[in-house]
């Protein structure tokens, strides 16, 4: 398995990267899940969301992804009424967004260990609580900031 | 001479046997699936590797099959007898249900509807119960009858891959019969 490429959350006005991927529950919860197009070892789940927190709530704001017959995705695929903005109630659980430094690069999931998490916890969509946890320094002084992939394997098309 | 035809033509009867039983046990290919052990076993895509599995191998073990049948008179049961076994299960193993063990309390739809109608600000959720998930609930009402209870369940599921979940939701009861439900939430264990 391969380091996966996060959500993207926009939170304060700065584009985050986040490791949580909600539309996953939504998708067990209705059994209803574009056929999306994976051909990246980072990208197993073929999409790529961008989500706000505004107002205290968790919206999706953003869809990009692809399925296996060239069809592009967006949110209006999904939810035919609400195609700029939809408010994920039906999400619950904690959403890490990694700052800092990396200390510790895992190859797999969203296993990479940085200088800080920013956690959410939402109930029902809703954010709960903030939390900032610190997970050590980065000896590396003159290393970038922010998440990373190390790499990854593109597949060519398959039709 | 006929001891010999005799005992090819059993050959050639276990030798389909063994191959219907064997097509019948397969899972359906994913093309996702070859990509992943393509990808960590880049000799799997080489002609070699292909011509030696799909032909060579194949060709080999019928021949194998139709000399020494005796001998392979056990995986020809063994296979035949796998076959049926996983038909009797197969899915039952990956599905989530709810016991009786999970209910938590009894309530009603009009409590139900009441309490889960979604009201955004921002207007990106239907005004509806559950919302985005409206059209699930409206097809779990279908199979509510006058007869059954309503209960609000929670319940521990590992699924095959990934980690292990809380399910919460309601789930309609009629005498015995737990079922069916509607999960209304997912909360993955475990620290983020």
């Amino acid at each position: 398995m391969t380091a996966q490429v996060p959500e993207k959350l926009l939170y304060e006005g700065e584009e985050l990267s986040m490791c949580a991927e909600p539309l996953r529950c939504y998708f067990a919860l209705t059994g209803l899940q574009p056929d999306f197009r994976s051909n990246c070892t980072a990208l197993w789940r073929g999409y790529v969301g961008t989500w706000e927190i505004s107002e205290g709530r968790l919206y999706l704001v953003k869809l990009q992804g692809t399925t296996n017959q060239d069809e592009e995705v967006s949110i209006a695929t999904l939810f035919p009424d609400f195609p700029d903005r939809v408010f994920a109630h039906w999400f619950s659980g904690t959403i890490r967004v990694p700052q800092g430094k990396l200390l510790e690069y895992v190859h797999m999931g969203y296993g990479s260990k940085y200088e800080r998490d920013l956690l959410f916890d939402i109930e029902r969509g809703v954010v709960k609580k903030i939390e900032l946890r610190q997970n050590g320094t980065s000896d590396i002084a003159d290393d970038e900031e922010g998440y990373r992939i190390g790499a990854a394997t593109v597949f060519s098309q398959q039709k | 001479m006929i001891f010999l035809i005799v005992y090819f033509a059993i050959g050639c009867i276990i030798l389909a046997v063994i191959f219907f039983a064997h097509q019948a046990s397969k899972r359906p290919s994913s093309t996702g699936w070859e990509e992943v052990a393509n990808a960590f076993h880049p000799e799997r895509a080489t002609l070699r590797y292909r011509i030696t599995t799909k032909v060579l191998l194949p060709i080999l073990t019928g021949v194998l099959v139709l000399v020494a049948w005796p001998i392979m008179l056990p995986v020809a049961l063994w296979k035949v007898r796998g076959v049926s076994k996983s038909k009797s299960t197969t899915g039952d193993e990956e599905k989530f249900s709810v016991a009786r063990k999970n209910l938590l309390q009894q309530t009603t739809v009009e409590q139900i509807e009441q309490l889960e109608r979604i009201d955004d600000p921002m207007g990106a959720a239907p005004a509806l119960p559950f919302g985005h998930l409206n059209a699930a609930w409206v097809e779990f009402r279908k199979h509510l009858t006058p007869q059954h209870e309503i209960w609000t369940f929670s319940a521990l599921w590992e699924p095959l891959w990934g980690p292990k979940e809380i399910r919460e939701g309601y789930v309609a009861v009629l005498g015995n019969v737990v079922g069916p439900h509607f999960v209304t939430a997912i909360k993955t264990l475990g620290s983020p």
